[in-house]
């Protein structure tokens, strides 16, 4: 329950708080909008403290990135022993780094009283959270370490269970609980960004690499007349180059998976001869066994009686398993009244056959789960897991001739025409017209 | 050919009496709130001083505005510290914006104190406390701390433009009975090659093409404070508390209406002209990419005749209205500038091409007193140039990027305006004298009498050629606002909060 | 409160009684069953545990109080998933599950299965078969597992390399030997791997080389790593921090404090 909550509710709650708080506030507050920067007002600090944060925690989103957007790429790179080290030494290095700049970044902002100034409690949290955020990241890196290697198999498949609306989370939920944390951490961070500063992480810009020096922009419609059309369509541009963006970038995660899929299908690993022809044969004995099984069972079909057993073979402790038309089990025991007792075998709750011991209350074991049958009325012990009653098979018995002497049919009802004497040689049957009625 | 118009300026520094009057019309006006305090679009330095912030000037320091780079024959423009993948470091941290302390820290008086304190020995005092943090504070420095040359062996002595002065002439510089000074009144330059606009990484800073103001949209600036460190000016300015950078907007909302911007209206000395520039949009940055002496000589070639009907022609294709072109051709920046040669930009070495000009004060008359009388010290009435108490370096520093000559040619002109009235309205002047100094100085008579009316009788409308921008031409009525709004909004359309 | 003196050390001549009749008790016990012991490591301890949790399999702690022809039926249907038994064998194993409740804890008593059952001819007559280098490689990853799962090294250590999210596999074959490590392997059903190995199976073949090659690292001193990433890192910190400073040595303070001080 926690684990839904905090590992598929929260998810999705932040990232939706995120892209539609971002959005709003972007559009509809842009003059909050903005990297709130103090070094204006206290410079020495901010230098010690913001360059090494910025620098670590950059690289390190990057890396997280890539992890989980290429999951195939990272896991090359993290299986060649010399790079994987590398990766280790170099996020225990940044996060480090990070916590450096980040303790700085608190002393200033809870010592300086121009800072003050300008502190809300958000900012405090945010400060708080993101320490929380790379202390665990680097006690990870110490007591759980290599996570650059197994987030392959563990956090990266289930991110990618989110993003496809298949929430999974089989791989993570053993992880320590150090590791849990830290996914928790994220998804939080994840939740506050459109309403704390962290909103200027959306503000990269980027597009200043591009653009060219000088920004003139007229107010009037006369130089504009001409060029308005061509700005509309340079607009309707941008827009139709965001969404493509958009667009893309989505079409690029999901055939990230469907390639991957595609290609291990044309491209990935193949059986070798050797091991086809190992696997054909197994399939060829397989197909063997189902053809005797099924001859038999053809021929058990054309008969319209199956012998069960010579009533004195049977006993009232030890039952005697046999297969009726079904091709299921079923055991015959001697009743109380010297006549068999024929029960199904296939236990109700989950199919297994059931033992044919019958033990001093009268019930035979049913070993997977553990279900007491009682023979005569196969009904399960109360505790038992399965609930409902064995059923009882109809017999006949046949002397060697082929007349019947006895017969209990479905409704449980005996017809006797001999003496008990006739009956001890007689043989136990089960019939098919019987069957067929059931 | 790109003809734009812009709404320059020019400040008549003979004229500039210090008093302050220009900032205060201002700051009640536009930067007196929270954040923005320190604030000062105008301000008035005395010169030498080390101005506001301090060593503003000193680009070893601060790193503002462009430098040539490159060969001969492939010359281009480079900002100073905030080149493309560089800037993006500096984000983070950036080593050359100027701190709260390079300014100064705003203050108050915690007058309640004078009425609500406890009766007791001592008379109760107003302490200074912090308009930042509301705490007592000790006050170091203020905007014009160096007023007046207060403190000149700390502030004055600094000046960044005496460097290439000898040490004799600088101890003369500062002797009791020469000691000189002049005031520099200073806004935003409203550059044509404006460093700010090409360092800002979220584009929020615009050029207008209409009157070549140059804004910051509120809604767009992310507060990265590159423009603060690119502007050589430091005409940009941080506010601590929306966390968005602001700077002069030339008033705009007034001069949009036709009215005057208010240091221009509240100038007492009436040093303030201010008129339409046409130029050639593609020479604006092409003209800086020359030798740091022939940069004012190469910021006239990018300006346009506005009678010539070529230019006119090409003006009017670009979109610029009929009342534009009329007031470029009554500016009387372009007379000061362009047809009388005698208004210098101030700092073009720092290659942004400003559209603000100084005429360089003229040397003051020198007096003393002579047996309970007092007489004029020079035997020829005004001081010769050559006995100036300014020296001609330190004024070629400020206004012609070391060129002397263009300085010596400026107070040459204005010198023979001098004799040439002086000899009409006194006839104490021997002719030969005054027809030498009209030679030397490059002028005829005409031309004296208009630089004269111009420079001490001119009317308001002479000194303000306003052309009214044509609110109903707007883009509203031609394009989807909607649209438009986003990229060619003006300024706060929010309350300036804070973000959280 | 805590006194320092009074730690557990102090006191273990009071437990020590119990902890050597627990230990007798284990082995007397033992003893008698290891060769059942090899046989349910084989068989059944890739899935099984007795009184160590569940694996994929549940724990078979609680068997021991069913009546023996159940669980002799039992055993016997285990044949699908271990394979023919021949009788003697399940009548081993049954004898071997209902013995359990004899023994003390189920921690000491998995130590001592493993302890009866290091040498084994059979093991390592299967091992052999299998490649201990292919194993290496596939264990630190420079072969990639067929298909596709994580290379053990992510989460285990051999010989002092590796990850240390799962426990070290140096000495685990003293702990699961022969089969019941290859059948781990190939089943995985530990925390953690369980899921993480659902969608990318290890191969039969994988997992011999793999056990073949923790069966030799056993044998192996152990190795410790000439220098740790975190020391690196660390470096790396410094060297950044340092870089700073470094390029920042011009910065100039407040321009007004600078002139100050030069006067």
């Amino acid at each position: 329950m926690t684990n839904t909550l905090l590992f598929i509710v929260l998810p999705y709650l932040a990232v939706f708080a995120c892209v539609i708080g971002s959005i709003y506030r972007t559009r509809k507050e842009p003059m909050s909008y903005s990297s709130l920067s103090s070094q204006f007002l206290e410079n020495h600090g901010l230098m010690w403290g913001s360059l090494p944060w910025h620098l670590g925690i950059l690289l390190i989103l990057l890396a997280h990135i890539l992890a989980f957007v290429c999951p195939g790429f990272w896991q090359t790179l993290t299986s060649n022993q010399v790079l994987l080290l590398s990766i280790e030494a170099a996020g225990f290095g940044l996060s480090i780094l990070c916590l450096v700049g980040l303790v700085i970044l608190a002393i200033r902002r809870l010592t300086s009283p121009r800072i003050q100034a300008v502190t809300t409690p958000m900012d405090l949290f945010v400060i708080a959270l993101l320490l929380a955020q790379v202390a665990l990241g680097a006690a990870m890196a110490v007591h759980c370490k290599w996570g650059s290697a197994w987030c392959s198999g563990t956090t990266t498949p289930y991110l990618w269970s989110l993003l496809l609306f298949q929430p999974d989370l089989s791989t993570i939920e053993d992880l320590p609980l150090i590791a849990k944390s830290h996914i928790v951490c994220a998804w939080l961070f994840i939740l506050i960004i459109p309403f704390s500063r962290l909103i200027h992480l959306f503000a990269v810009p980027l597009e200043y690499l591009f653009r060219p020096p000088q920004n003139v922009v007229w107010n009037n419609s006369r130089k504009l007349k001409e060029e308005c059309s061509a700005f509309v369509a340079e607009d309707t541009r941008r827009h139709f180059l965001k969404a493509a963006l958009g667009i893309g970038f989505g079409a690029f995660l999901l055939s990230v998976g469907t390639l991957n899929k595609v290609f291990n299908f044309f491209f990935g690993p193949r059986l070798s001869k050797k091991e086809e022809t190992e696997l054909m044969e197994v399939k060829l004995a397989h197909l063997e066994s189902t053809v005797d099984q099924r001859k038999l069972e053809l021929e058990r079909q054309a008969s319209n009686y199956i012998m069960v057993a010579a009533l004195s073979e049977l006993n009232q402790s030890s039952g005697k398993y046999f297969i009726d038309y079904q091709m299921q089990p079923a055991i015959a025991f001697k009743g109380k009244d010297g006549l068999p007792l024929l029960i199904s075998a296939k236990c109700t709750h989950l199919g297994c056959t059931v033992g044919n011991k019958v033990d001093e209350q009268g019930r035979i074991l049913c070993p997977c789960h553990v279900s007491y049958f009682n023979i005569e009325t196969g009904q399960p012990n109360a505790e038992a897991p399965a609930k409902a009653p064995l059923g009882h098979l109809s017999w006949v018995i046949m002397d060697e001739r082929g007349s019947i002497l006895a017969s209990r049919n479905l409704e449980g009802k005996t017809a006797c025409s001999v003496n008990q004497q006739a009956l001890a040689n007689g043989k136990v049957y089960i019939a098919k017209s019987q069957e067929d009625k059931t | 050919m790109d003809i734009r118009a812009q709404v320059s300026m020019v400040f008549h520094l003979d004229k500039c009496i210090g008093c302050h009057t220009c900032s205060i019309a201002c700051k009640n006006v536009w930067t007196d709130r929270p954040g923005a305090e320190y604030m000062w679009w105008n301000n008035v330095e005395t010169k030498p001083g080390t101005g506001f912030p301090t060593l503003w000037e000193d680009q070893s320091h601060y790193k503002g505005g462009w430098e040539l780079k490159g060969n001969d024959s492939n010359k281009k423009l480079q900002l100073k510290s905030q080149n493309k993948i560089d800037s993006f470091l500096k984000l983070f941290y950036n080593p050359n914006q100027p701190g709260l302390e390079d300014y100064y820290e705003p203050w108050t008086y915690n007058y309640a104190n004078l009425f609500e304190a406890e009766a007791g020995d001592d008379q109760p005092t107003a302490i200074p406390v912090s308009l930042i943090t509301g705490e007592p504070m000790e006050i170091e420095a203020g905007p014009n701390w160096d007023d007046d040359l207060s403190g000149s062996t700390l502030y004055a002595e600094n000046d960044i433009n005496l460097e290439e002065l000898s040490e004799e002439e600088r101890e003369q510089l500062f002797e009791i009975e020469r000691v000189s000074m002049m005031y520099l009144p200073r806004i935003c330059n409203h550059c044509a090659n404006p460093s700010c606009v090409a360092s800002c990484p979220s584009g929020a800073l615009y050029k207008r093409g209409e009157d070549g103001i140059v804004l910051i949209n509120q809604d767009v600036c992310r507060g990265w404070r590159a423009c603060i460190s690119a502007c050589p000016y430091k005409k940009i300015y941080y506010n601590w508390k929306t966390g968005k950078s602001e700077k002069c907007i030339l008033c705009y909302p007034k001069l949009e209406t036709g009215q005057i911007p208010n240091c221009f209206q509240s100038c007492v000395g009436r040093i303030r002209y201010l008129g339409v520039l046409l130029y050639d949009a593609d020479r604006a940055a092409e003209s800086m990419k020359v030798p740091d002496k022939a940069l004012v000589e190469s910021q006239r070639t990018a300006f346009c005749d506005p009678f010539d009907p070529k230019i006119i022609e090409a003006a009017k294709a670009n979109g610029i209205s009929d009342e534009f072109i009329k007031a470029a051709q009554l500016s009387p920046v372009y007379k000061y500038v362009m047809k009388w040669k005698i208004a210098l930009p101030l700092h073009i070495e720092y290659r942004t091409m400003p559209m603000l000009f100084y005429v360089p004060p003229l040397l003051p008359v020198m007096g003393k007193m002579a047996n309970g009388i007092y007489t004029n010290a020079m035997e020829n009435f005004f001081t010769s140039l050559d006995k100036s108490r300014l020296p001609m370096k330190y004024l070629a520093r400020l206004f012609s990027a070391g060129n002397e000559d263009i300085i010596e040619y400026v107070m040459k002109k204005l010198m023979a305006v001098r004799y040439y009235k002086r000899s009409l309205d006194m006839q104490d002047i021997d002719l030969v004298m005054m027809n030498k100094m009209m030679r030397e100085g490059g002028t005829t008579p005409a031309e004296a009498e208009e630089i004269y009316r111009l420079t001490a009788i001119p009317t308001i409308d002479q000194r303000f050629v306003i052309p009214e921008i044509q609110r109903e031409e707007s883009i509203e009525s031609s394009c989807n606002p909607e649209i438009c709004k986003g990229s060619c909004g003006i300024g706060i359309t929010q309350p300036p909060a804070r973000g959280f | 409160m805590f006194n320092w003196k009074n730690s557990p050390r102090q006191h273990f001549h009071r437990y020590f009684p119990a902890i050597l009749v627990t230990a007798i008790c284990c082995f007397a016990t033992s003893a008698n069953a290891q060769n059942t012991n090899q046989l349910f490591t084989e068989k059944c301890a890739g899935c099984h545990t007795v009184g160590g949790g569940a694996l994929v399999g549940p724990d078979l702690a609680s068997v021991s109080s069913w009546n023996v022809s159940d669980l002799r039926s039992a055993v016997k249907r285990m044949e699908q998933s271990a394979g023919p038994l021949k009788d003697e064998e399940v009548d081993a194993l049954v004898d071997f599950l209902k013995q359990q409740n004899n023994l003390p804890s189920p921690a000491t008593k998995n130590k001592e299965t493993s302890k009866t059952t290091q040498e084994q001819p059979e093991t390592s007559q299967i091992l052999e078969l299998a490649s201990s280098e292919n194993g290496k490689k596939l264990f630190t990853g420079q072969t990639a597992l067929q298909n596709g799962g994580l290379s053990c090294i992510a989460c285990h250590q051999s010989n002092g390399r590796g990850g240390n999210m799962g426990p070290d596999l140096t000495l685990i074959t003293k702990k699961f030997p022969g089969n019941a490590l290859v059948s781990g392997i190939e089943k995985t059903p530990y925390k953690v791997m369980k899921s993480a190995y659902k969608a990318h199976p290890v191969t039969h073949q994988e997992a011999l080389d793999i056990a073949a090659y923790l069966n030799e690292t056993a044998k192996i001193e152990t190795k410790h790593e000439r220098t740790s990433p975190l020391t690196v890192g660390a470096g790396i910190a410094l060297a950044v921090l340092g870089l700073i400073a470094f390029g920042y040595r011009n910065r100039k303070g407040s321009a007004r404090a600078n002139l100050k001080r030069r006067k």
